[in-house]
């Protein structure tokens, strides 16, 4: 039965380990290895010190910080809106899955028609008489952070819906139905039935998100360019335009101690068993 | 699903199998593989037009594959280690060389396989020396011009600036008029910025490699004065935005490759379009000729058909396809006489600016001066940060690499 179970398990494990473990490892390698000299942190000396690579962090948890915010309210709205109207859910739901289809790309490209300077945005905002001059949506840090974090939630958010849809549709009836009787509103059954009874659905959603939020990389490349340095343009920057692969790699590691450290913490804050349950 | 479905699915596979295994393979025909980037319509036109006459002349087959600039090194140290060399002929960035020849991938070229065409401008075969050894050769000259809106122009009883003065004034006027910036400066960083400056700075009397002249500082000195003006779109201006914003009006003068040419005019219908060569600095006129040259790696397959490809590209045929078909500035001066009359005050802006075009040194540190040149730009232009302040440890940085190289 062992026997059975590890051949099956062979081709997943042969394939994390040629495609995940071997390129990580390689990349850790790259990071403390500088030619002509070995074994060095320079590389780490040289992005730490870099007023851009400090940007790329910082920005990097803001669009994270500030994306999933928005996939988790948005997502909590439309799941909770859906639950229940099994007629309105298929349709529905195809509708709303339409984005998570869309390559990041082709996304990333349709958003520069919503935020360019002569973009959909400034045009409504134009229109209803809020603008006399465009807005350049990706101009200032602030305001690039908040477009790329609009434009990753209106890609990703039915995602989040999915999670919380599914995570909602397990929720036991007569939990509300002994609310009712204890006399509780509409409001009080949600902040005090389901949201704490979703929290499993919640920190999955966060878990699966927060890590690919990191990951975050053609929306801000192509939306913000140079203008908004994350953690992963930043490394394609330096190995693409500057030619330095192990600056790259150092960038792309810490980059990783980031994404294990959130997941990391968010665990240990929320607790494992919620996820297992 | 139940056995017949399941026989019919596998009669499919089979059917698709045997027709992918029954195509021909061309095991006689040598297969040339050529590498170069180019945009969609220029591929068209290289693929309809130039390779198959040399395909029918030389009784081979080429393989085109689109590689950026910035990966050919890398793609080309990857062959050269595992001894397997598969790209015959390569075209590339002339700015991107003296890596090539620093790795060791790039091969020397004989005195025939380097022999030009009496047609073949002179000035542009230097850029094909490397330490005076000819590595490369010429294919694609291309030199920044300046695009403006006329009709806006117009409006304002505006001329096209000709120095910096009168480009701060008309940066002026528009930002008073309009009340934001309609001059557009390629800041988004990478190589648009670092071409625009360093054809700024040559301009200007300084040395693009030295922060601490005094006249590269003067150009900084007036791009901090020229920002306020600017428009704000110059930050995410690089070539191919730069297009977008000339063809929706958000800006109306703009230095530019003359790819745009045909694109804003043909594409967008923007006739109030117009180009010229472009403004002097206080010490002259300079405009960055940049494009590509064709190179042959150490240990290509098919040397002699390469080198055969590589003189069909240069040739006249060849040529007044790209100038007639592309607008692409032309290395040989017999083939202008052929562009449709539309086209002929803009070939005659990049002729103007051919006339003050300025190579880029090669340097070996290329990759790092760009980053510091991007910082350079970064900090003074957006961040606001005094030149004075930004540009010494820069030059401290810039001077190690000298000395290094």
């Amino acid at each position: 039965m062992n026997r059975r179970l590890w051949l099956g398990l062979a081709p997943l494990l042969l394939y994390l380990a040629v495609f995940t473990l071997v390129p990580v490892v390689s990349t850790l390698w790259l990071s403390v290895n500088q030619p002509g000299i070995g074994f060095s942190l320079d590389a780490y000396r040289k992005i730490t010190s870099h007023y851009q690579f400090v940007d790329a962090v910082g920005n990097t948890c803001m669009v994270t910080a500030l994306g999933l915010a928005l996939e988790l309210c948005l997502g909590l709205a439309l799941a909770v809106t859906l639950n229940g109207r099994r007629r309105a859910q298929g349709w529905m739901r195809v509708l709303l899955l339409l984005p998570l289809g869309v390559p990041t790309i082709v996304a990333a490209s349709a958003m520069r028609y919503v935020f360019g300077t002569v973009g959909y945005v400034n045009e409504i905002l134009y229109r209803l008489g809020l603008l006399t001059l465009p807005i350049n949506w990706t101009g200032s840090r602030g305001l690039a952070v908040f477009t790329v974090a609009v434009a990753d939630a209106w890609k990703v958010t039915p995602l989040v819906m999915l999670i919380l849809l599914a995570g909602l549709q397990t929720l036991p009836r007569e939990v509300y139905e002994a609310a009712r009787m204890d006399g509780a509103n509409g409001r009080q059954q949600f902040f005090h039935v389901t949201l704490p009874l979703l929290r499993p659905s919640i920190t999955m959603a966060l878990i699966v998100r927060g890590i690919d939020a990191f990951r975050i990389f053609a929306l801000p490349l192509a939306l913000a360019g140079h203008n908004l340095p994350v953690l992963s343009t930043y490394a394609y920057v330096e190995y693409l335009e500057y030619g330095n692969p192990h600056t790259a790699a150092a960038s792309s590691t810490i980059l990783l101690l980031l994404i294990l450290l959130a997941v990391g913490t968010y665990l240990r804050l929320a607790g494992t068993s919620e996820v297992v349950r | 699903m139940g056995w017949c479905d399941a026989r019919r699915v596998l009669m499919v596979g089979l059917c698709l199998l045997t027709v992918v295994c029954c195509q021909p393979v061309h095991a006689d025909t040598p297969t040339v593989t050529f590498t170069m980037r180019l945009a969609d319509a220029e591929w068209q036109v290289m693929r309809q037009h130039v390779l198959p006459p040399f395909e029918a002349a030389c009784g081979c087959r080429v393989k085109a594959v689109d590689v950026p600039p910035e990966t050919l090194v890398q793609r080309l140290r990857a062959m050269h280690r595992a001894g397997r060399m598969e790209i015959d002929l390569f075209a590339q960035d002339n700015m991107r060389l003296q890596e090539l020849v620093d790795a060791g991938l790039v091969s020397e070229l004989s005195a025939s396989e380097a022999q030009m065409e009496a047609a073949v401008y002179a000035a542009l075969a230097r850029a094909g020396l490397i330490n005076d050894v000819r590595y490369f050769l010429p294919f694609r000259p291309n030199v920044q011009i300046t695009y403006y809106n006329a009709e806006k122009f117009a409006q304002y009883g505006l001329q096209p600036p000709r120095t910096w003065p009168q480009l701060l004034e008309v940066a002026r006027t528009f930002h008073a008029k309009e009340g934001i910036g309609r001059v557009l400066f390629k800041g988004a960083g990478g190589a648009p910025t670092t071409t625009q400056l360093y054809e700024w700075i040559v301009a200007g009397g300084g040395d693009p490699f030295n922060f601490a002249d005094p006249d590269t500082i003067k150009t900084f000195r007036f791009l901090a004065e020229l920002r306020p003006y600017l428009s704000p779109e110059s930050r995410n201006a690089k070539w191919d935005t730069t297009n977008d914003a000339l063809a929706q009006d958000v800006a109306y003068l703009a230095q530019n490759w003359p790819f745009g040419v045909s694109l804003l005019v043909q594409d967008y219908g923007k006739t109030a379009i117009r180009t010229y060569q472009g403004w002097a600095g206080p010490a002259r006129q300079a405009h960055v000729i940049g494009g590509d040259v064709l190179g042959i790696p150490v240990g290509a397959p098919h040397r002699q058909l390469a080198v055969a490809l590589l003189h069909h590209l240069q040739s006249q045929e060849v040529q007044s396809h790209l100038v007639s078909r592309l607008g692409w500035p032309s290395l040989r001066g017999d083939v202008h006489g052929q562009v449709e009359a539309w086209m002929k005050p803009h070939v005659e802006a990049v002729n103007n600016a051919l006339q003050h075009g300025v190579f880029r040194t090669n340097v070996s540190y290329w990759a790092e001066y760009e980053r510091i040149a991007n910082e350079a730009v970064d900090r003074i232009l957006w961040r606001q940060e005094e030149p004075d302040h930004v540009l010494p440890p820069l030059a401290t940085r810039l001077k190690t690499l000298r000395t290094q190289q």
